[in-house]
């Protein structure tokens, strides 16, 4: 169960990381 | 934005009555170069996007294309810039206005021209990243 959680956390750190990214381009570019 | 900008009013403004008007936007950046602006923000816009490239690499291949279309396209103005922008910036801001009247003429609106491209160039950049994100989601969802 908490393997689990760890897990989500992690896959929703590197989905935050990811789309910081890719909005972060957008908005200095803009 | 900050490009469209320095076309309408900055370039505008350097090139509307040469050379009286070249005279006042050399006096005017005589204290702070603008190029401080894009030496910092450039460079952080190309690391963003390639990170961002290099992270949704494994979620598909048409957001590799998007992403690494706007890699390009910003790769290109940087390009451009050097090529370009940076012989013409060295015509307008340092060569003698005096003896070199007609060429900084010529500088002036080849530089506002060109920068309607890199703009657009910039554009593009932004839609193809956005059409990413766009595919990111409905994968996602």
């Amino acid at each position: 169960m908490e393997a689990i959680a760890i897990n989500q956390l992690i896959r929703s750190v590197f989905h935050l990381l990811k789309i910081t990214f890719a909005i972060g381009a957008i908005v200095v570019a803009a | 934005m900050v490009s469209i900008y320095n076309t309408l009013i900055d370039a505008n403004s350097w090139g509307s009555d040469i050379p009286a008007s070249i005279q006042t936007a050399r006096d005017y950046y005589k204290y702070v170069d603008p190029r401080n602006f894009f030496a910092i923000f450039g460079p952080i816009n190309q690391l963003l996007i390639l990170l961002a490239l290099i992270f949704f690499w494994k979620d598909s291949v048409s957001l590799r294309f998007y992403f690494g279309l706007s890699f390009l396209l910003y790769a290109i103005i940087v390009f451009l810039t050097f090529a370009y922008f940076i012989p013409r910036d060295q015509i307008l801001f340092t060569w003698s206005i005096q003896d070199h009247t007609e060429q900084i003429r010529a500088a002036s609106a080849q530089w506002i021209a060109m920068n309607w491209i890199r703009s657009a160039l910039g554009l593009a950049g932004v839609l193809s990243s956005f059409k990413g994100l766009d595919i990111y989601y409905k994968l996602k969802h």
